[in-house]
């Protein structure tokens, strides 16, 4: 926002109703929210993530989160036993640990089925597109940041230079080119996979066949990124 | 008394510029500036609700205007007599406290967003909004009813009050009307009501206009709790606190009125409005008796072993943790023990019940910013240093705002019909 637009927004008093008539939902955002269309999913195998940390750096390379920013869409967290670690530190805690377990845990928008974001955001700048992703409507956030404290993963964060909260999109505009998100791509062991939840797709067959659960799946948000391999110690 | 008015009146004036200087670096920080605090949040950084929420909550939720709809409403008398303070604070804080929200967005110039155009109906937020602006407006159309017949008489008077009268009283409308010597019997009727002093029907429809704003205002206070308590942060999240919120708004309100009744009953040389202090003195006993009850109870509930374990970490956080100074020596004892210990046994004497009335608000104050941080540091990785001191730029904003509502209600005095002989 220029210096003059919010001087003038200032003046203009914009509380008053009716001030600023939008039309609530431009042409490309009706295109993405309805229609019947394959739901998606993420899948993450626990035991194959080594804390690389590049699916962080592909991510905000990908979706123009700027490196230095101390936010993400997605980030890892490290355990030892159970003590959850900040990973940004400049010592690497695990080296020095005489811990019995320790463990990585790659997090990101869970694209609830039922997302208290979308559900708080005053200005419905949060919707659900067809394949039951999760999406900000950038040119409508006012930035008030409910969607911040209302999310149980703490998945959402404000950009530091667009100033309108900021989340994972499951990379949405690489999906419309049939392409895979980018954390997924540059997993070097295979750690995330992702794709529509159908008889005979990759991430159905890894559901049903292995032990998976959800983050914190007693807010009843029903995610889309299921864990395999996952200690329960994290839901903390 | 001349000194003092100038010094208030530049003091006031000065604090309220540095507000919206502070607002603007906020926005746009220099270059060299101390940036705001970044502490882990997740994914985030920095609590996303910080000094200027608090604020705003401690701002719009000075329950002055359910007290005055309620005396008006139940023919309270000795209310009465404060009801125009009452209404002209209310109006006062929830426009200061919109100002406040508007500058804690990211994009100020979409503001207008939340009104219109992009309605969410299932947004605890997009309510708030309806109904404080709702209430805004109830509380206008009634302070009119309120002032309009006293605004007529002042009307009469020379010089910018006059100008004032003429203008709020609608009385040039009237004036025109009569002019014209139009035929219409419907307007002649409007003109000679707007032109004369009609203080029986005023009082009728300010009242009738009293029942909605009472009902609008509780269902305000209550949203703003819910609003809270819908979020997943496990000291937000039970349903006493949408009444806990009425409640400390209503001896917030009485507090506030004790005090702006002490001070213009001096200011003034008037001792007519001090006939209220008995009524607000038992509004505010009350209020804080069952105030200390909740805050009894929601700590028992919320941090209950065995029910969630993020809200027992965030109740011990708040009651032996980092909060702990704030919450037990100003929250609990200066902002509740002590005054209701004050108003029970010395609660006559006025110099006792201002002193009882500013320890409330600064533990109702400070109630504020601890409830938006302790609910919220749960959630962080770690390493928050606690309590989060305000940023220099948020610190010159609440300064600002605080100094704004005072200098309005001092401009309101001068400028509008407040003398109780005036009141209905």
């Amino acid at each position: 926002m220029h210096r003059r637009e919010f001087l003038k927004s200032v003046i203009t008093l914009p509380f008053i109703p009716g001030f600023r008539i939008v039309i609530p939902s431009g042409r490309s955002r009706e295109m993405v929210e309805t229609g019947p269309a394959k739901k998606y999913a993420m899948v993450i195998d626990v035991d194959k993530c080594i804390g690389c940390g590049k699916c962080v750096i592909a991510c905000k390379t990908e979706n123009h989160v700027p490196m230095e920013a101390p936010v993400s869409r997605t980030w890892i967290e490290g355990y030892l036993d159970d003590k959850k670690l900040v990973m940004n530190t400049d010592e690497n805690p695990f080296l020095k640990s005489k811990a019995s377990k320790g463990f990585f845990v790659p997090k990101l928008c869970n694209h609830c089925a039922n997302a208290p974001c979308v559900n708080v955001c005053p200005v419905y700048a949060r919707f659900h597109t067809k394949e039951g992703i999760v999406l900000v409507d950038k040119e409508t956030c006012i930035g008030c940041k409910y969607c911040i404290t209302a999310c149980p993963y703490g998945a959402t964060f404000v950009h530091p230079e667009e100033k309108v909260t900021d989340k994972c999109t499951f990379c949405y505009h690489r999906l419309r080119k049939g392409l895979l998100p980018a954390c997924v791509v540059v997993c070097p062991t295979g750690a995330r996979k992702f794709g529509p939840l159908e008889e005979g797709s990759e991430v159905y067959d890894l559901i049903k066949k292995n032990r998976t659960t959800v983050l914190k799946p007693e807010a009843g948000t029903y995610p889309r990124v299921f864990y395999i391999n996952l200690d329960t110690v994290v839901e903390l | 008394m001349r000194t003092i008015e100038t010094v208030f009146v530049s003091l006031t004036l000065a604090l309220t510029a540095l507000g919206f200087v502070g607002a603007y670096l906020m926005h746009f920080p220099p270059p060299l500036s101390v940036e705001l605090p970044v502490e882990p949040y997740e994914s985030a950084f920095g609590v996303p609700w910080r000094y200027l929420v608090a604020l705003y909550v401690f701002l719009v939720l000075l329950g002055t205007a359910a007290i005055a709809s309620a005396g008006e409403v139940l023919h309270i008398k000795e209310i009465e007599v404060i009801v125009k303070d009452a209404v002209v604070i209310a109006i006062l804080s929830i426009i200061v406290g919109l100002i406040t929200i508007a500058f804690d967005l990211e994009r100020i110039e979409r503001a207008g967003y939340a009104t219109l155009g992009h309605a969410n109906p299932t947004s605890v937020m997009y309510w708030m909004i309806m109904f404080y602006i709702l209430e805004l407006i109830f509380l206008i159309v009634e302070s009119w009813f309120y002032f309009r017949s006293d605004l007529v008489k002042q009307s009469e008077l020379k010089g910018v009050k006059g100008a004032v009268g003429k203008i709020l009283s609608l009385r040039f409308i009237g004036d025109y009307i009569q002019n014209r010597y139009f035929t219409s019997s419907a307007l002649n009727k409007l003109a000679k009501y707007l032109t004369t002093r009609d203080k029986s029907i005023d009082s009728e429809v300010a009242r009738s206009i009293g029942i909605v704003a009472l009902i609008t205002a509780v269902l305000a206070y209550s949203n703003l709790g819910a609003l809270f308590a819908a979020s997943y942060i496990p000291l937000w999240h039970d349903a006493i606190t949408p009444i806990y919120f009425v409640v400390t708004a209503i001896f917030g309100g009485a507090a506030i009125l004790v005090i702006a009744t002490i001070v213009t009953s001096w200011a003034t040389s008037s001792k007519e409005k001090l006939s209220a202090l008995p009524v607000l003195r038992k509004i505010l006993s009350v209020s804080l008796a069952i105030a200390l009850l909740f805050t009894a109870w929601r700590a028992v509930i919320v941090g209950y072993p065995g029910v969630n374990n993020f809200a027992a970490i965030s109740v011990a956080n708040l009651m032996f943790g980092s909060y702990a100074l704030n919450f037990w020596i100003v929250e609990v004892l200066l902002g509740m023990v002590i005054p209701i210990f004050l108003l029970l046994l010395r609660g006559n004497s006025i110099k006792v019940l201002l002193t009882s009335s500013v320890l409330v608000i600064a533990g109702v104050f400070t109630y504020r910013f601890d409830f938006i941080f302790a609910g919220q540091v749960v959630k962080n990785i770690s390493g928050l240093s606690l309590p989060t001191p305000p940023h220099p730029f948020e610190l010159m904003f609440i300064l600002g705002a605080l100094a704004l509502v005072t200098f309005a209600y001092y401009a309101v005095y001068k400028l509008l019909p407040m003398e109780v002989e005036h009141a209905s």
